[in-house]
């Protein structure tokens, strides 16, 4: 029905897809499976019009196309439902579901509203839910907008339906919901492109699955060819790597210790101690719960449960301010969003968490201020004007800049958050340095990454959360891809430490 | 705080477009009234200006926090007024005058509260309580006037020293402190960092709510203190006094070049800007020139002022691309409702 025939896209320098074949049938699902960044979400969008491919091109029932826009793949049936998805929040879900295509009207050309919301109605009956079509899209659970997304696409009548990790933000339930939904589609014709990281569901609901690695096509065969542990295994590629073995400078005192810390409907109970000098890894998806635990940790959000131990004393931490107090830091994931001000220079970005220390009488010494920004800095090798806005550094700068903020502060327990996302390779492996400097001085660290490469190259330890829960902690021959991966998707380890 | 050159001469670029106006308003006047250009009118228009240029010293910290007050007006009456009540019930003008202090104090307090624990929008929180200030205000005097106030209350807005009225030299001395406190204290560095970002500045250690508090305290106090220099110079006191008041505050702030998102302040360029603006009540009345005219007079200015602003920041580009009668965010929307393209 769809399909793409030797699709090769580049970016840049860099090639997200290259020679991919994939046809769908009707009345059949294909699953696109793949790590981060292995080409899945490139592929959905050449296949939906949003992208054009460098090479290659589209069929559609047997004949090329090209598209110009998303607009020309949905007036052929081919719509894509985006993993953000793109509805308007404050309109009505009628009038979401009417978006791209025109509005009846009723007497004097005037749009007839009780005609939308008949007809939205009946397309939601369709998936077998009620919603009411005249309330707000925002009063609406993540779950039930997916649901008026494919009502809109229903509404275009799709015969191609594009999905980019629908579940990826639903809960269990909602995500059942989600897969009776493409069931249903799928009996009554419509082909469907399913793009997850999810296995068990891929599983349950695929009848084909096209495994990509790095932008090419490794694997397309029938879903019940597979079975978790050889998906696994597709997708990471390689021969299973097992960690080179970091020197470690792990001492014997325990530095951090989390007894039970929870907190209810988002994680916990965690149960995790970090030795000085210890470097413990933690992996997980997107939403498992791994941020969540680390903002606990330095009092952003209340913990219901549990008890902190830092350096050998139990310590309750209500407040970041308090957390700094104790000698835990936290560097966070959103280096813009949540760590930096950009409009202020690199100096009053680093002495922003320190301003206690660097003020006497009231007042912030510049001397003092300086010469704790350089010692901070120097140590990272940042180079340039400390005074000059940190809007104009590069990204990796700017993140040795957020690091040098936590460093100056001598932390004993330093939480990193996706510390080299988005950053280049060479930066990448100064702040792998920067980070083994400091566990020879004795900080215990945190690293929460989803890079398995990086976890495997720094980490003493790695734990593995899913759904909130520790679910697996691997070390020495344990700790390769494979037990780490297979944890994070809820698969069963072949072998390993799980608990 | 070492600022690059870069941001150094848009600063500098800005305080000129200031001068530049008041040098024009100056000109125009003096050509106008020859009674204009003389010391003691200067000063006169100084002294009117003070409670303006108080007020508007907490406004920039407000808009510095990414937040606004818009019930300094009714504070300033509602202070006047307990100040009154206080006189009529028999305590000492100090008394009295601490009063007025801890009343705006108060009010500032409340609206920091209602910000910080409600999380409700500043805009929202002092609409609100710019009319129940008011109505307090109103509600105490019985909508009468006081004006039975002891000699000695002249003491806080009717004092010279030298030629130079007290309350300028009070004035200038809080544009000093404030000045003093945000670019050298942790409080003033913090205040930026939550008008920038405030996830950020949670995440760096720095408490939010309490600098918004401060924030909305200090508002409340400064309006206060103006309370007390503006009841003791008209010597009365009345719970409709102040009314618009928030409007030239703001403006202060907008035209002496600070973004109205918060994250910048600047002392000097807010107490420019209010001479700036509270010279043309005086010159035009100088002049001869219909009073109704005032206002239209000072739209102009602020116009100019915020134009001259853009130009000289390099934003005019900026401005030229939003501008609502070109293309717009929403029509990209609808013409490409998919919103994928």
């Amino acid at each position: 029905m769809l399909a793409l025939r030797g699709i090769r896209k580049v970016y840049g320098a860099t090639v997200a897809v290259d020679e991919l074949t994939v046809a769908l049938a009707p009345a059949q699902v294909h699953a696109l499976v793949g790590e981060n960044g292995a080409g899945k979400s490139t592929a959905a969008q050449i296949a939906s019009g949003v992208t054009r491919p460098t090479a290659g091109h589209v069929e559609f029932g047997g004949r090329e196309v090209t598209f110009g826009s998303a607009r020309d793949a949905e007036a052929l049936g081919i719509v894509l439902i985006p993993q953000e998805l793109q509805l308007y929040e404050s309109l009505s879900v009628a009038e979401n579901m009417y978006v791209g295509r025109p509005r009846p009207r009723g007497r004097g050309r005037l749009v007839a509203g009780h005609t939308m919301r008949r007809r939205a109605q009946e397309q939601l009956a369709r998936l077998g839910v009620t919603i009411d079509p005249a309330s707000r899209v925002q009063e609406l659970t993540h779950g039930n907008r997916q649901l008026v997304a494919i009502g809109r696409a229903l509404m275009l009548d799709a015969r191609v339906l594009i999905m980019d990790e629908p579940t990826a933000s639903l809960d269990e339930w909602e995500a059942q919901r989600l897969l009776g939904v493409v069931s249903a589609l799928r009996s009554s014709g419509v082909a469907v492109l399913y793009v997850s990281h999810r296995l068990p569901e891929i599983l349950r609901i695929a009848d084909v699955i096209s495994v990509m690695r790095d932008g090419r096509l490794v694997r397309s065969a029938p879903g019940h060819d597979f079975d978790e542990a050889s998906l696994v295994t597709s997708m990471l590629g390689r021969p299973l790597v097992r960690h080179a073995g970091r020197r470690t400078s792990a001492r014997d005192e325990v530095a951090f210790e989390s007894a039970g810390l929870t907190r209810t409907g988002v994680f916990g109970p965690v149960d995790l101690t970090i030795r000085r000098g210890e470097i413990v890894g933690m992996a997980g998806l997107i939403g498992s719960g791994r941020s969540e635990f680390a903002q606990t940790v330095i009092g952003r959000d209340k913990l219901t449960g549990g008890q902190l131990t830092v350096a050998g004393r139990p310590v309750s931490i209500r407040s970041v301010r308090q957390a700094v107090q104790r000698g835990v830091g936290y560097v966070p994931e959103e280096r813009q969003a949540q760590g930096l001000f950009l409009a202020l220079s690199s100096k009053s970005n680093v002495s922003m968490a320190a301003l206690d220390r660097i003020q006497s009488w009231g007042v912030v010494s510049p001397r003092r201020e300086s010469r704790y920004v350089r010692d901070a800095l120097a140590r990272l090798a940042v180079k340039g004007d400390i005074n000059a806005p940190v809007s104009t550094l590069s990204g990796g700068t700017q993140q040795k800049v957020l690091l040098g903020r936590w460093l100056a502060l001598q932390p004993s327990v330093l939480i990193l958050d996706e510390p080299t996302r988005g950053i280049d390779v060479g930066t990448r492996f100064e702040i792998y340095r920067i980070i083994e400097q400091l566990t020879d001085s004795g900080v215990a660290i945190l690293l929460i990454s989803s890079d398995i490469q990086e976890l495997l190259a720094l980490s003493d330890r790695v734990v593995v959360m899913r759904a909130g829960q520790l679910v697996g902690e691997f070390s020495g021959d344990d700790l390769t891809e494979m037990n780490i991966g297979a944890a994070a998707l809820g698969a069963d380890a072949s072998h390993g430490g799980t608990r | 705080m070492r600022l690059v050159p870069a941001v150094r001469a848009e600063t500098a670029a800005k305080v000129g477009g200031l001068v530049l106006l008041l040098v024009v308003e100056l000109a125009v006047f003096t050509v106008l009234s020859p009674d204009f250009l003389t010391s003691s009118n200067l000063f006169n228009v100084m002294a009117l200006d003070t409670e303006n240029g108080i007020i508007a010293l907490g406004m920039a910290i407000v808009i510095a926090s990414g937040g606004i007050d818009l019930s300094v007006g009714s504070i300033l009456a509602l202070s006047s007024v307990t100040m009154g009540y206080a006189v009529q019930h028999g305590q000492p003008v100090a008394v009295a005058a601490v009063v007025c202090l801890l009343t705006g104090l108060v009010c500032g307090l409340v609206n920091g509260v209602l910000v910080v624990v409600l999380r409700l929008h500043p805009l929202l929180v002092t609409l609100g309580t710019l009319a129940l200030y008011r109505g307090l205000a109103l509600g105490i005097s019985n909508g009468n006037g006081f004006s039975g106030f002891p000699v000695s209350f002249q003491y806080f807005g009717q004092t010279y020293i030298g030629p130079v009225p007290a309350q300028v030299i009070v004035w200038l001395l809080i544009a000093l402190a404030v000045y003093g406190v945000v670019n050298a204290t942790p409080a003033g560095r913090r205040l930026l960092a939550v008008g920038i970002n405030e996830l950020a500045a949670s995440f760096a250690g720095i408490r939010v709510g309490a600098v918004r508090l401060a924030v909305y305290g200090t508002s409340g106090l400064l309006t206060g203190v103006a309370s007390l220099i503006y009841a003791s110079r008209v010597f009365s006191d009345r719970g409709d006094t102040g009314t618009g008041l928030e409007l030239l505050a703001i403006a202060a702030v907008v035209v002496g070049g600070a973004s109205i998102r918060g994250g910048e302040i600047s002392v000097a360029r807010t107490t420019l800007a209010v001479i700036v603006i509270g010279v043309i009540p005086d010159g035009l009345q100088l002049a001869g020139i219909d009073t109704s005219w005032q206002y239209v007079t000072i739209g102009v200015v602020m116009v100019a002022a915020i134009v001259i602003n853009e130009l000289f920041a390099g934003r005019a580009s900026a401005l030229w691309r939003r501008a609502p009668w070109r293309r717009t965010e929403m029509e990209d929307a609808w013409t490409d409702p998919a919103g994928v393209a």
